[in-house]
């Protein structure tokens, strides 16, 4: 199909289809007649912004759902030990620190009302059961309406404790090797390398 | 999307106490899943020399979870889209059978009638009301019965179901009265109800989110709708004030839109209808 725009009377436009020609003066009245009557209706207006507006909304909202719950930490030893799992903690990506206490109850007291998401407790033996190589736990008392923030908030706390022995095998070796490595590679995949016994030789 | 590979001489160098690297190749298109990957290897490291050399492992994960039993996300997510549903169905049904009337001139008639608006309002409300019970009956059924999401609280979820279905109709009501064409009405009831949806806690409880959107979604009924919802199907609490407290809150919302929806009624009488 030949669709042409060519000016045959002076002053007009038309439109040239195959054999047959008509006048585009009736094409802009109904376009400006159609704008005309949606401009003078602003529920038109909103009606058809809405739609289109909610679905950038979303992105926002999205990342929202899906971002960092916030945690609370009770940390009851002061030693030097907790401090530092308290400082992996704080740097973690899977939840936001909302507060760090000393008072049990306090922190309780917020994930009753729904101001944490969960409670991590290091408690008040931490360095003592660590340096004398006794079970040493933490306790993370977790709000577990639904199993996908509730794992991960199951998944950070072992990886924090992950992390803490890595630092402690780091320290206490002086090796210098670095324990993770990451080596981009070409595309979108990269490369990750874990020291297996930087646990083991802590 | 990924590859963890284990080395051949794995056993022998962990016996020697040499290092050992795990390749582990990530396919890292987006970081959400990436993350779960960098955050699972190290994990399983981990539990590894836990199990295996327990003495060294001493630090340990002791979970304590809220809630005796763990809920599934789409089990949770449902119960938020079922609120949703209620809303889009409430606003479509009321807002069309409204402004049908404006399109049809048959307005005229109701206005003239020798009753009061909200009579009038309270006959479309409950109209619309019957058509939409269908479509929540149907959702009903397949989330209880197909899906599998037995409500705790059955006295609660009908209690609830019936307020929210009255919210949303007599909201569909006013929308349709003052928009009075049919073509609009859908696509503003779909607009509206997507970002209210994302808002109002649908994933998990608004309050843990960013604490603007957290506090302006306090001021709308999907909000509410999801916490008592919740509390009916899981026995969750997912508002700091409480499911008893967010029945209160609704039951307010009810009155406000079915009195709202009467008075935009009651000054078209006032102003005529002009075709």
């Amino acid at each position: 199909m030949l669709l042409l725009l060519a000016p045959l009377e002076e002053g007009e436009l038309y439109i040239k289809i195959m054999s047959g020609t008509f006048s585009v003066i009736p094409i802009f009245a109904i376009v400006r007649k159609d704008i005309g009557i949606w401009l003078r209706q602003p529920w038109y207006i909103a009606s058809t912004v809405l739609p289109a507006v909610s679905l950038l909304v979303i992105l926002f909202f999205f990342q929202q759902a899906v971002g960092r719950n916030p945690v609370a930490i009770v940390v009851e030893d002061n030693g030097p030990h907790a401090q530092e799992l308290v400082k992996i903690l704080t740097n973690s990506d899977a939840f936001r620190i909302a507060m760090i206490t000393a008072a049990q109850q306090n922190a309780e007291e917020a994930l009753k009302q729904l101001r944490v998401a969960a409670v991590i407790t290091i408690p008040s033996n931490f360095d003592a059961a660590f340096d004398s190589h006794r079970p040493d736990p933490v306790t993370i008392h977790i709000n577990n309406l639904n199993l996908d923030f509730t794992n991960d908030l199951r998944r950070s706390l072992p990886a924090a404790i992950t992390e803490f022995y890595a630092d402690k095998n780091n320290h206490n070796l002086g090796s210098g090797n670095t324990s993770i490595v990451v080596v981009p590679r070409s595309g979108s995949t990269s490369r990750r390398q874990i020291c297996v016994n930087r646990i083991l030789n802590s | 999307m990924a590859i963890v590979t284990v080395p051949p001489n794995f056993d022998a160098a962990l016996k020697r106490g040499d290092q050992i690297q795990l390749p582990v190749v990530v396919n890292n298109l987006n970081v959400d899943f990436t993350n779960d990957i960098r955050r699972a290897v190290p994990l399983a490291i981990t539990s590894f020399y836990a199990n295996t050399f327990p003495n060294q492992v001493v630090v340990t994960a002791h979970e304590v979870d809220a809630y005796s039993q763990d809920t599934g996300y789409v089990q949770y997510l449902i119960v938020s889209l079922m609120v949703v549903s209620i809303m889009l169905g409430g606003l479509l049904q009321g807002g069309s059978n409204a402004a049908r009337e404006y399109e049809k001139g048959t307005i005229k008639e109701l206005l003239l009638a020798p009753t009061s608006p909200w009579a009038i309002q309270a006959g479309k409300i409950l109209g619309a009301l019957a058509l939409n019970s269908f479509s929540v009956v149907l959702v009903i059924i397949v989330i209880v019965f197909l899906i599998g999401v037995w409500p705790v609280h059955w006295d609660e979820l009908f209690s609830y179901v019936l307020l929210l279905m009255i919210t949303f109709v007599a909201a569909g009501v006013l929308v349709g009265t003052l928009i009075r064409r049919r073509q609009p009405v859908i696509p503003f009831s779909v607009g509206l109800c997507i970002p209210v949806f994302f808002i109002s806690g649908a994933f998990g409880p608004a309050i843990w989110g960013d604490p603007i959107t957290s506090a302006v979604t306090q001021l709308q009924p999907v909000y509410y709708g999801i916490a008592v919802f919740q509390h009916a199907f899981h026995d969750f609490t997912t508002t700091p004030t409480g499911p008893e407290f967010d029945g209160f809150i609704l039951v307010a919302f009810t009155a406000v839109m079915v009195a709202v929806s009467a008075i935009a009624l009651g000054t078209t009488r006032r102003r005529g209808v002009v075709h």
